[in-house]
């Protein structure tokens, strides 16, 4: 929670003020015109009005201090809450309180801008001395940093007339993840035995699962494992080995520089290529899968470990944080990682790494046929131009993703 | 009620309210009663359970209906301008009423009410009108706000639409929920500042514009008052005899006139005066209709703009002041005064001046003494009228402040006129015998002579009743010495041998009203008795003419001025009486029979519209008279008040500086010691005194604010009980979570904690408001809690 000062205050003609203002000349012109005295006093009663807001506006607000808080990430396409604590320090209150997010033009020459419009709220009463709650909602467009430069606190209390407007710079950041789909769990569950059938034994030595074998008692073992039927058999101690379960390794390989620059929607199929990459690394995580991600030749994370959502959490950072080639250069509010290698090209990508792989790309799901790796495993291609048919059903039908 | 349906109701209501304001300014009972039951039912019709709104295309179809409405009746039936657009305004807004209203059709109406009201601002001049648009502007400005609300309200929602999130709910707080109370009592503080605000600067406003005297001569303006023109008002230029009962006429004032003597106000019930409208010295036998001959109108004059007619009088003799306000407006006719006559006769109309800004363009009638305004006298004109004080000639005690009971007769009246004209003239100024002058030259000697109807009987009566007062008349002498005598002595015949009748029947058809009146009726109402003066005048040589206008008798103490009604409406003669004397006022009609129609009635009922009628009357003269004379006395006045208060500080300062300047000469260490003491003190208390205020406003040290304005009062109650022994709640537990923690550890406050905390929820989150019958239920509560945490034999429970 950020707390902001107060930079700027501006006046300006608000929305009613022009239909004010001809209703004032209208009522004057006929007072003028009639000379009657009725009418004077109609126009004394709206200089009278416009004299009160210009009053109000000078007055009232003075005291308004902001502060909001913003989460730190969040996914296009869901709610972005940003919650704003109003304080009015003055004795005046503040009526009609609109709080609106200044945000930077969008830069982006391609693509939907970051958000559909500034935030905005409002609140009906701030009372003097008194401060309120208030939150905006806003869903993202497009996945990177939302960078928020300021809150506008704004009021044209009472008629419309006056629009007096705060505003408060202290610059924040959103990082806003890739849209996350639900993938086919057919989908899911292929990889995931492919992963299983591919790599034979899942198990290892060192676990907590089935009986492996006895070895003598080394140093640091713990007492839990030791057979003591055994070593009193014996003259030393016996240590049980147990296995250790290892889930099935899914590597996902992010392909972007295999996109056709004269395709029409350059920006949609690389989007729809990181949704793809994203979704499937979370949905593989939360199958049970090891995971870990490649962009180009380059691992990103190191394989996540079952139950542990951090390294899902970088790798999504990570791709929200991606440039894209279609972008122009690169994402303004998100540079190129230093690690970020040169994508490859397809067909060179092979799984490295021992396990199942997939590479997502910006083509078709089909244009080539499913290689097979060098060590063994199965390279599946997952493409953004047909990756709705990749999707749930109840996404494909429209659902909620 | 949520704001939504309070900015809805106050907006029907305030297009009801231009509408019935509209209505009441034109004088259209009907057209309130058709309108208002039709506007009332548009929110039964439209807002109720079964409500339905009217579908657009019907909607445009009554809008293109009425713009061809308007376009016939202003181009096709040449009706007046302003009432014809508050028509079609009025279609509109009910129109309005019947459909499906979005902030668009709102502002709509809104605007259309405020054109409705300009225009009935023009036309209305009452208080009542007053009243409705003063009501209307503290409407309009709850309304603006609340819709200036809403507007917000409405525009953050489509902002949230356009962004993608109105699936996602709306922000708070939404329009149509019901706003806190807080907000409400702030909303109405902040209503109240804004009336008082606008108040002030309306006041300055209205004093500080300048008005102007080119306005009335506008003619759209004119036409927009033609209204007044089309309506009865007891008075009209023409006179038109033969149809039976005039009728008694109503009780609505149409004008004030408050007389000045010398700066003293003039007034009795026991002495009516005559107020002069239009002269009639043409009639038609055929039509039996008095009006104004196409000769009169030659010699009409404009009058010069600083309003002298004549040369103003010797400052020895003096002169009347009337001061008039129409009430209402009406044509052209400017109304002046003359006294009531005795028997023997009255002066005649002879004005000095008149100031006036209201019509500022004015002709005076050398041949008739008709002053008539260039356009439509407008409703609430006020002018200032002057004539010569003749009192002094026949002795009138220079300390006699009372009316003068009985006027200067004809002789008194001869010897002013003498005096008049043997004064100079002095350049651009008309005098008496400059006037005689011009009438000659544009006047032949036909002008009010002659009678048709039955000339000889009518010439052998008149001749028989001056015969009977031992007088003679030559009917071709051109004029007589006695001619005022003759003329005196026929209305003195009709009065007092004729009968005040106002319910008399039609003559027959064909047969002369008037010599219907003088030979088989003989009762008749004022019409008959001056045309019959004026026939028989005429049948024996004498010039006359029929004065219509109003006998103003009705005086109100409680103003100082005389009320003129519809029903005081009166006719009498005017007769030429020759050279040296002019033209003199004579009243035929009985003057008893007359007073007690024209008496006012009494009565508490009567006394209160009395002092109705004199708020009337100070509103229409002060504030709907306003002019750029009035205009001056005010700032003259307030510039008055400012010197007044600059010299009482001058005065204040003067003895306060020497006593310094004395003190310090004289410099005593313990006194000074003493004051400074006492100032502290004072500052002191003053200090302490805003301290308290100021905490009693301020949240309290670790008092969330946001919750200082939200948390309801019960529930801070029932936080400071459960403080008091020690149960704090701490930052991260729901209400609902100290609840349950409380309750675990102390069960005996089980069925009191949980109710008072759903009470706050519903209260706090659920937009409930409590009762009276909830508000007695948690007082109970609280009470039932603070017995179980102060249990007499029970330790209180410990702290969690």
């Amino acid at each position: 929670m950020a707390s902001m000062d107060l930079a700027r205050v501006q006046y300006r003609l608000g929305s009613g003020g022009l239909v004010y203002a001809l209703v004032l000349t209208l009522v004057a012109s006929a007072a003028f015109f009639s000379q009657s005295n009725l009418l004077f006093a109609a126009v004394g009663l709206m200089v009278g009005g416009l004299v009160f807001a210009v009053l109000w506006a000078w007055t009232s607000m003075r005291g308004l201090r902001v502060q909001r808080s913003t989460p730190a990430k969040v996914s296009v396409g869901d709610t972005l809450a940003l919650r704003y604590r109003v304080d009015n320090h003055g004795r005046i209150p503040a009526f009609a309180v609109v709080v609106r997010e200044r945000l930077e033009p969008h830069g982006s020459p391609s693509g939907p801008p970051p958000l559909g419009g500034a935030p905005v709220t409002w609140a009906l009463h701030v009372g003097g001395r008194r401060g309120i709650r208030m939150q905006s909602r806003c869903r993202p467009r497009r996945r990177g940093v939302l960078a928020l430069h300021g809150v506008a606190v704004s009021s044209t209390f009472p008629f419309g007339i006056i629009c007096k407007t705060l505003s408060f710079e202290r610059p924040s950041t959103v990082l806003v993840l890739p849209r996350l789909y639900r993938l086919d769990p057919d989908l899911v569950g292929r990889l995931a035995r492919g992963a299983q059938g591919n790599e034979g034994s899942s198990s290892g030595v060192g676990g907590d699962d089935e009986f492996y074998g006895l070895r003598p008692y080394r140093s640091g073992d713990r007492l839990r494992a030791i057979d003591w039927k055994r070593s009193a058999r014996g003259r030393d101690w016996v240590v049980r080995e147990r296995t250790r379960h290892r889930p099935p390794h899914l590597s996902v390989r992010l392909d972007l520089a295999t996109c056709d620059d004269d395709a029409s929607e350059p920006f949609m199929l690389e989007e729809r290529a990181i949704s793809l990459a994203g979704s499937l690394l979370s949905d593989a995580h939360r199958a049970g899968l090891r995971v870990d991600l490649h962009i180009g030749s380059q691992r990103v994370t190191a394989p996540t470990a079952p139950g542990h959502a951090k390294q899902l959490a970088a790798m999504l950072e990570t791709l929200a944080r991606l440039p894209t080639s279609s972008s122009g250069q690169a994402h303004k509010a998100a540079p190129m990682p230093a690690s970020a290698p040169a994508l490859p090209a397809l067909p060179t990508a092979r799984g490295s790494h021992g396990g199942n792989e997939v590479v997502v790309w910006t083509g078709p799901s089909s244009a080539l046929p499913p290689p097979r790796g060098d060590h063994g495993g199965v390279v599946t291609l997952l493409g953004a131009e047909d990756f709705t048919r990749h999707l749930a059903a109840t996404t494909r039908a429209g659902g909620k993703p | 009620m949520s704001l939504t349906t309070l900015f809805e109701r106050l907006a029907v209501a305030q297009v009801l309210l231009s509408i019935a304001a509209f209505c009441f300014a034109t004088h259209n009972p009907g057209l309130l009663l058709l309108a208002g039951t039709v506007g009332v039912a548009s929110w039964y019709l439209t807002h109720g359970p079964r409500g339905r709104t009217l579908p657009m295309r019907w909607l445009n179809l009554g809008a293109a209906v009425a713009t061809l409405w308007i376009v016939w009746r202003v181009y096709y039936l040449n009706a007046n301008l302003l009432v014809a657009m508050g028509h079609f305004t009025l279609v509109l807004q009910l129109l309005l009423l019947y459909a499906r209203k979005s902030s668009r059709e709102y502002a709509q109406l809104l605007v259309i009410s405020v054109l409705q009201m300009v225009g009935a601002s023009v036309l209305g001049v009452s208080m009542a009108y007053a009243v409705l648009l003063l009501a209307y502007c503290s409407l309009g400005m709850a309304t603006l706000m609340l819709f200036h609300l809403r507007t917000v309200d409405q525009r953050v929602a489509a902002e949230h639409a356009a962004a993608g999130v109105a699936g996602g709910g709306a922000p708070r707080p939404r329009f149509n929920h019901n706003a806190s109370r807080g907000a409400r009592r702030a909303l109405r503080r902040v209503g109240v500042s804004a009336l008082m605000v606008t108040a002030a600067v309306t006041a300055v406003v209205f004093v500080g514009l300048p008005r102007t005297d080119k306005a009335r001569s506008n003619a759209a303006f004119r036409n927009g008052l033609q209204i007044n023109a089309t309506r009865s008002t007891g008075f009209s230029p023409e006179v038109k005899l033969g149809n039976g009962p005039l009728g008694s006429g109503s009780q609505e004032p149409v004008l004030h006139l408050r007389i000045h003597d010398e700066g003293m106000n003039l007034g009795s019930v026991d002495v009516p005066w005559l107020v002069r409208g239009m002269a009639l010295d043409d009639y038609d036998p055929k039509d039996f209709l008095w009006r104004r001959s196409a000769l009169s109108h030659r010699a009409a004059e404009p009058v010069p703009p600083h309003g002298i007619i004549h040369r103003p009088t010797d400052i020895r003799r003096g002169h009347y002041s009337a001061q008039i306000t129409v009430r209402r407006g009406g044509p052209s006719v400017v109304f002046g005064v003359v006294a009531h006559p005795t028997a023997e006769g009255g002066p005649g109309f002879r004005p000095e001046k008149i100031i006036r800004t209201s019509f500022p363009q004015v002709t005076y009638n050398t041949l008739d003494q008709q002053l008539s305004s260039h356009a439509t006298v407008p409703a609430g004109a006020s002018y200032q009228l002057d004539w010569p004080r003749t009192t002094a000639l026949f002795n009138r005690p220079a300390n006699d402040r009372h009316p003068p009971v009985n006027p200067p007769g004809i002789a008194a009246w001869a010897r002013w006129q003498a005096f008049t004209t043997q004064v100079r003239t002095p350049d651009g100024v008309h005098t008496h015998a400059f006037r005689n002058h011009r009438l000659a030259l544009v006047t032949p000697n036909t002008y009010a002579r002659g009678w048709t109807p039955r000339i000889d009987e009518v010439r052998d009566t008149a001749m028989q009743i001056i015969g009977a007062a031992g007088l003679q008349r030559d009917p071709a002498a051109t004029h007589a010495p006695n001619d005022a005598r003759v003329a005196a002595v026929l209305s003195q015949h009709l009065s007092s041998q004729y009968t005040y009748n106002l319910n008399n029947p039609a003559p027959p058809t064909g047969q002369d009203p008037v010599t219907h009146f003088l030979f088989q009726t003989r009762s008749g109402h004022c019409e008959l008795f001056a045309a019959g003066l004026v026939a028989m005048c005429r049948s024996v040589g004498i010039p006359a003419r029929m004065i219509v206008g109003f006998r103003a008798s009705e005086y109100s103490d409680l103003g100082g001025y005389y009320v003129v009604r519809q029903s005081h409406a009166h006719a009498w003669a005017e007769v030429d009486a020759g050279p040296g004397i002019g033209w003199i006022t004579l009243d035929a009609t009985p003057a008893a029979p007359v007073a007690a129609h024209h008496a006012a009635t009494r009565g508490v009922s009567a006394s209160v519209v009395r002092l109705w009628e004199y708020l009337e009357f100070n509103w229409i003269r002060k504030v709907v008279a306003f002019d750029q004379r009035t205009r001056n006395a005010a700032l003259n006045t307030l510039n008055k008040a400012g010197a007044w208060v600059k010299n009482l500080s001058v005065q204040t300062t003067q003895p306060v500086s020497a006593g310094l300047s004395n003190a310090a000469s004289r410099f005593n260490p313990v006194a000074f010691a003493a004051a400074v003491a006492t100032m502290g003190i004072g500052v002191l208390l003053l200090a302490l005194l805003a301290r308290t205020r100021l905490r009693s406003h301020t949240p309290r040290r670790g008092q969330d604010p946001s919750n200082a304005g939200t948390t309801p009062a019960f529930y801070a109650r029932m936080q400071t009980l459960l403080s008091q022994h020690g149960l704090n709640r701490h930052p991260s537990q729901t209400p609902r979570a100290f609840t349950q923690q409380i309750i675990h550890d102390h069960p005996v406050l089980d069925p009191t904690l949980p109710a008072l905390t759903e009470t706050y929820y519903a209260v706090r989150y659920g937009g409930q408001s409590l009762d009276p019958e909830a508000q007695q239920a948690v007082e109970a509560q609280l009470q039932a809690l603070q017995r179980a945490l102060t249990p007499a034999d029970a330790a209180p429970p410990t702290a969690i």
